[in-house]
């Protein structure tokens, strides 16, 4: 078993010390995933943005309304009605006046319900509301 | 390199081995939780209320999204390559001149948001939605 690992250059008896590249190495993609990953909530169910040539980044935002392909809507992540969203969306507006809203709705989304709840954030007194897009590539 | 080994060997006292194990656990973790998807957005303006009549509203151009994603402006039917032109004539004498659009509601966003690129290069802001 031995012989067929024992080449010219035989490990020393301390194996360790071969793996500190390594550690080294690991260290760094962690520092490195700690730094550039940004942690999100995953989405309730998935969407995916339509695309757009808007070079605006969007702002961290913490309320976001999420549209999905069949048109089910969730507010912070939690499943809600259509006609709920002004009434909920309002009482986060009492807390919190100028909270612009992220509206992230799924580019096969049909654009009654998303139109829909564009006018109910502005019913409730939403300052601000960003659709979301993603970056064609 | 003699020198180091034969000094350090002997001397540690804990292994490394388990603190490799958290490392790795910690960089799968870190690596399957992170985000780099970069989203962009589009202010929208809150859809003009469909009863008001008010100045706001009076002179607005209408471009309206049909079902198929045909496009006509202010009543006029327009292919897609023709919209910049024609929304910038539109707004030449008049260019904050407010851009209503109404899409059909079956219409998927995405042809939406392809219209509000095209205003977006024609420099058009003040835009929003009818129902």
């Amino acid at each position: 078993m031995k012989q067929g690992f024992n080449f010219s250059n035989p490990a020393p008896a301390d194996s360790e010390e071969n793996v500190l590249p390594l550690i080294n190495i690991v260290f760094l993609l962690l520092i490195f995933f700690l730094i550039a990953g940004a942690l999100t909530i995953p989405d309730l169910f998935p969407v995916e943005p339509p695309v757009s040539d808007s070079e605006t980044p969007a702002a961290p935002v913490e309320t976001i309304v999420l549209i999905g392909a069949d048109g089910q809507i969730s507010l912070q992540n939690e499943l809600i009605a259509a006609d709920q969203l002004s009434a909920l969306a309002r009482a986060i507006i009492k807390q919190k006046p100028l909270q612009p809203f992220k509206l992230k709705a799924d580019s096969q989304a049909a654009s009654g319900p998303v139109i829909r709840a564009i006018e109910a954030l502005r019913n409730a007194g939403v300052q601000q509301t960003l659709l979301i897009t993603s970056q064609d590539d | 390199m003699r020198f180091i080994e034969s000094k350090t060997v002997g001397k540690r006292i804990v292994s490394l081995t388990p603190l490799i194990d958290v490392v790795f656990i910690l960089l799968v973790f870190f690596m399957l939780v992170s985000n780099f998807n970069q989203f962009n957005a589009i202010a929208v303006n809150a859809p003009a209320p469909a009863t008001r009549q008010d100045n706001s509203m009076a002179g607005a151009l209408l471009i309206r999204l049909g079902e198929q994603g045909e496009i006509d402006i202010a009543g006029r039917p327009v292919a897609w390559d023709q919209i910049r032109e024609i929304v910038r004539q539109a707004l030449a004498e008049k260019p904050e001149r407010q851009v209503l659009i109404k899409p059909h509601a079956e219409l998927a966003i995405q042809q939406v948001v392809n219209l509000l690129d095209e205003l977006a290069v024609t420099g058009v802001t003040n835009f929003s939605f009818l129902r």
